[in-house]
């Protein structure tokens, strides 16, 4: 209940900032979530790269308060209606569902990568108070951009202990914000569209990630990794824009806000935020034709002042990481090692002159294949592979052509062609990824090429239901001369032409490589293109009234229910996911603590569990955290007498003389060794969560029971050749 | 019929009539829900029954000594011997001794053709006040049940048996779920969305038709 009203108070400083935001500038209601997260990330990072955390929190809380009491004092003269419109009520209304949900429910962190980074980064700094570069601890990843875990913190800071749940909350949130953006082209009496709207942006995580029928809990809506919200954040950066009527400096510092925020969201984040920025700035300066003002500038020096800022921001957060990496950590962030050992630079252009020119190396040409074939034929979301996601956003864009005005059919028709380059140009960059930095097994397999790729569809899909929006809030469906429809057309062709091109003369191939027919990938591509001839013929005619057309979203909202109800029940979603989901993680959070408090707050505790493939380290490693240190010990596999250490093996506080000792070639862990790293490392407990008949007779004779008596806990007594090992009495015994 | 067109004109009254309309619709499936099985428990299709821990083959479960139960792998199961074709909800009076037994749930056989239980067909319990576990299954015939006591090794229990359809009282039928909840705020909205988007398109071009007739 505590943990709650904790979370509720922040929610209110939050809509207190968004209420000033809404009533005192020019930024719809529906995009003010979207600009006050995005600016919260950016504004705890600053504070947190300056080691500053705790006093941006409380100037951000003070900040909502002299907001608050602002919107007190003029109450007489703002109206509620305002702040009504229908993206801010759904945000209002899903976040508050969200809250109360999570404070009720508490679901737990479950994957990996949550205990490697995305959460035990939040819980070490919300524990220390410190970014996580300044008090590493054991964490073994340091070096990830800070935003997400940024915006977790201002929703931890008030309250004494870590909450995971408030970490989604925090998640979600931002997501819901992404999509208040994408309707805030709706004003109160456009309702109609964007009740479907809200429900077909809510899905997109589901739709867009989800391939398979679910037999077990998905995590949607419930998780800490950075793809997702990294997605929606693409996605509500050209949404902001996209949807605003107007481009009003307001407008133009949210999408500023929101392309910073998203460079900051993950590495590949940078990427996908230049994508954006190149998207708006585009737009701004070639298809904008109403007046934009920078200060006290107006005309085209104001665009091009504005789109130095939509570079300058992302580019300064960029750069700024990168300075504080190497202040702090001592790690260039533009080398980017891997298999390739490249910088960042290099990547890019060997890449490329690879891509353009005439020599090609085996693993560029065999990645590259198998990229373009995974795009047609891999099945990576519910509506099928990236082939069948491009055709629908194409299609979007086509009807926001339809019954769009004038400027927002140049608009639409530039968009279609730009986003589509835009998504060529990411998954060339994540295929030279593939080619340069993974190993070669990964890059054959195209290893997690789904949470690599589906942010793009993510954020594409948001940004294309945002145009749409726009045209359909404008209700001026205009129809079009001849000549500019054959000209905007073209802009819609060129995407169905580059899909041919690659389409056409491979699918013969895969159809013999494979023995399977891909003749789904030529009707689906059949079909998108005659969805948009038939569209861009009808715009020739009187458009229908936009209402009617309006009808093309409900339909598309049942459409994607059911298809989502299909493939995830909501007892396997975060609706309705039974209880027994965390029942283990619950299980072993109790026995961790049980153990805890057979230990001394403080105690380094060495990990012992044989056969691990690192993550039972992770997990131990988060759950002991912060009153026990659980040593890296070697990284939490198998150990025996042959094993080795390296310098990724021993803690960073070892001195120069003693890291020698112990990675030197004729140093492995025989008995004695581990005496020694033991005493060097200030290990003064093993944690034995599971010891193998290899373990206990190579080791068995340090330890007082030989293993036998079932023992977790060992106490360390005695030093050098001494050493031995004494069991903890716990009340509790290896399972 | 004008009172009718009078509420679909004003955004908040075609609102409300469709979130009362949808919460009283949504009223009258679970009494149709309420109606349905008795009708049922009439023809005699739906029938109440006890049944024990013997009614059911054990895979990987043991009996103790002191008449307890043990699952002795990580996939115990416990497949019910004559399952009854309409299964509608099950009781499990159990208790779990020694640990949380991680997920216990239900699995069922839809198709007659089905041999193997599919993890797309199972369902998870409702814990009741009483300790007792309630799954509620989908409507339709099926073909076979299997109990999952849990994914650990060693799970001790003590099952007391278990009704199959259990008699349900009127209220039960409304009680709320998540999900009710979600489509109470959600699919109303949609509907006045839909009903306002027709009704503006047909008065636009009943106005087109108009001024065409018109000559304008």
């Amino acid at each position: 209940m505590v943990a709650f009203i904790e979370i509720f108070i922040t929610f209110l400083a939050l809509l207190a900032l968004c209420g000033f935001v809404a009533y005192f500038t020019s930024l719809p209601a529906g995009a003010a979530p979207l600009l006050v997260l995005c600016g919260t990330m950016v504004w705890y990072s600053i504070f947190g790269c300056f080691d500053l955390l705790f006093v941006g929190g409380l100037l951000w809380f003070a900040a909502a308060l002299a907001a608050a009491v602002l919107l007190f004092l003029r109450r007489g003269s703002l109206r509620l209606s305002t702040l009504l419109d229908p993206g801010f009520v759904f945000f209002l209304v899903a976040g508050l569902l969200v809250l109360v949900l999570f404070a009720v429910r508490q679901p737990l962190f479950m994957e990996w990568d949550e205990f490697s980074f995305w959460g035990i980064a939040a819980k070490v700094v919300k524990t220390t108070g410190h970014l996580y570069t300044f008090q590493p601890g054991e964490m073994r990843v340091t070096t990830y951009v800070p935003g997400l875990i940024m915006l977790d913190y201002a929703f931890q800071f008030l309250g004494m202990v870590f909450a995971p749940w408030k970490v989604f909350v925090a998640y979600d949130l931002l997501m819901l914000a992404g999509f208040a953006a994408a309707l805030s082209a709706f004003r109160r009496r456009d309702w109609a569209p964007a009740a479907p709207m809200a429900v077909v942006l809510a899905l997109t995580p589901f739709v867009l990630t989800v391939y398979n029928h679910s037999i077990y809990v998905q995590q949607i809506y419930m998780s800490s990794y950075a793809d997702i919200p990294m997605g929606v954040l693409f996605g509500a950066a050209l949404a902001v824009y996209f949807a605003a009527e107007k481009k009003t400096p307001a407008v133009l510092l949210a999408t500023a806000f929101a392309v910073t925020a998203e460079s900051i969201s993950k590495d590949m984040g940078f990427a996908l935020c230049l994508i954006a920025a190149a998207l708006v700035c585009f737009d701004l300066l070639f298809i904008q034709n109403g007046e934009v003002v920078f200060a006290k500038l107006r005309g085209l020096v104001a665009k091009l002042c504005w789109c130095a800022v939509l570079v300058a921001m992302p580019v300064a957060a960029f750069l700024g990481w990168a300075a504080h990496m190497g202040a702090v950590l001592g790690v260039s962030r533009f080398d980017i090692g891997g298999s390739g050992n490249m910088g960042m630079v290099q990547m890019v252009t060997t890449g490329l002159v690879e891509l353009v020119g005439p020599t090609r190396s085996e693993k560029f040409v065999n990645v590259m294949g198998n990229m373009v074939k995974a795009f047609f034929t891999t099945r990576l979301t519910m509506i099928g592979s990236g082939l069948a996601v491009a055709v629908l956003v194409l299609t979007v864009l086509a009807v926001a052509y339809y019954i769009g005005s004038a400027r927002q059919k140049k608009t639409a028709a530039w968009f279609a062609i730009l986003s589509f380059l835009g998504f060529v140009a990411f998954y060339v960059f994540t295929g030279f990824t593939y080619v340069y930095v993974f190993k070669d097994v990964e890059a054959a397999s195209l290893s997690n090429y789904n949470r690599y790729i589906y942010p793009y569809y993510i954020g594409w899909v948001v940004a294309a239901l945002a145009v749409l929006a726009r045209s359909l809030a404008d209700r001026v469906a205009a129809k079009v001369p001849v000549r500019t429809a054959v000209w905007q057309g073209a802009l819609f062709a060129v995407p169905y032409v580059l899909l041919a091109a690659f389409l056409l003369p491979s699918v013969a191939r895969w159809q013999a490589e494979d023995a399977v027919s891909y003749k789904l990938q030529l009707l689906i591509l059949a079909a998108g293109v005659a969805a948009v001839v038939a569209v861009l013929g009808l715009s020739l005619l009187r458009p229908l009234p936009v209402p009617l057309v309006s009808l093309v979203l409900p339909a598309l909202a049942v459409v994607l229910v059911l298809r989502t109800a299909g493939m995830i029940r909501p007892q396997l979603s975060v609706l309705d996911y039974p209880d027994s989901y965390f029942a283990p993680r619950r299980e072993a959070v109790a026995h961790v603590q049980q153990l805890k408090s057979e230990l001394h707050e403080g105690e380094r505790v060495f990990y012992i569990n044989q056969g691990d493939d690192g993550k039972g380290w992770f997990v131990n490693y988060y759950d002991f955290y912060p009153e026990i240190t659980l040593d890296y010990s070697l990284g939490g596999g198998t150990l025996d007498p042959a094993t080795q250490f390296n310098q990724l093996r021993v803690p960073v506080f070892f001195t120069p003389q003693q890291v020698d000792y112990f990675t030197s070639p004729d140093v492995t862990l025989t008995p004695a060794v581990l005496c020694d790293y033991l005493q060097a490392s200030g290990c003064t407990a093993l944690y034995v969560d599971n010891a193998d008949d290899a373990f206990r007779q190579n080791y068995g004779a340090l330890f007082t029971d030989g293993l036998a008596g079932g023992s977790e806990l060992y106490r360390v007594e005695g030093t050098g050749q001494a050493m031995r090992f004494v069991p903890i009495e716990t009340g509790v015994s290896a399972g | 019929m004008k009172k009718i067109t009078g509420l679909l004109k004003s955004d908040r009254r075609l609102l409300a009539l469709c979130y009362v309309a949808f919460f009283v619709g949504s009223l009258a499936v679970a009494l149709f829900g309420f109606a349905e099985d008795r009708m049922q428990r009439a023809l005699g299709n739906v029938v109440t029954s006890e049944i024990t821990a013997a009614d059911f083959d054990w895979v990987d479960v043991e009996q103790q000594p002191d008449g307890t139960l043990v699952s002795t792998s990580y996939d115990p199961r416990m497949l019910l011997k004559n399952c009854p074709q309409y299964l509608r909800t099950v009781q499990v009076k159990v208790e779990f001794l020694n640990r949380d037994p991680g997920e216990f749930c239900l699995f069922y056989l839809p198709r007659p053709d089905m041999e193997e239980y599919d993890a797309n067909y199972r369902v998870w319990p409702h814990l009741e006040a009483d300790g007792s576990y309630t799954f509620t299954l989908p409507h339709g015939k099926i073909y076979g049940m299997r109990l999952d006591p849990g994914i650990y090794t060693n799970v001790q229990f003590k099952m007391d048996g278990a009704v199959l359809n259990p008699t349900r009282g009127l209220a039960s039928y409304f009680a709320p779920t998540r999900v009710w909840a979600l489509c109470q705020l959600v699919v109303p909205a949609l509907l006045a969305g839909v009903i306002k988007c027709v009704t503006e398109s047909f008065v636009l071009l009943k106005k087109r038709g108009g001024r065409q007739l018109g000559g304008k």
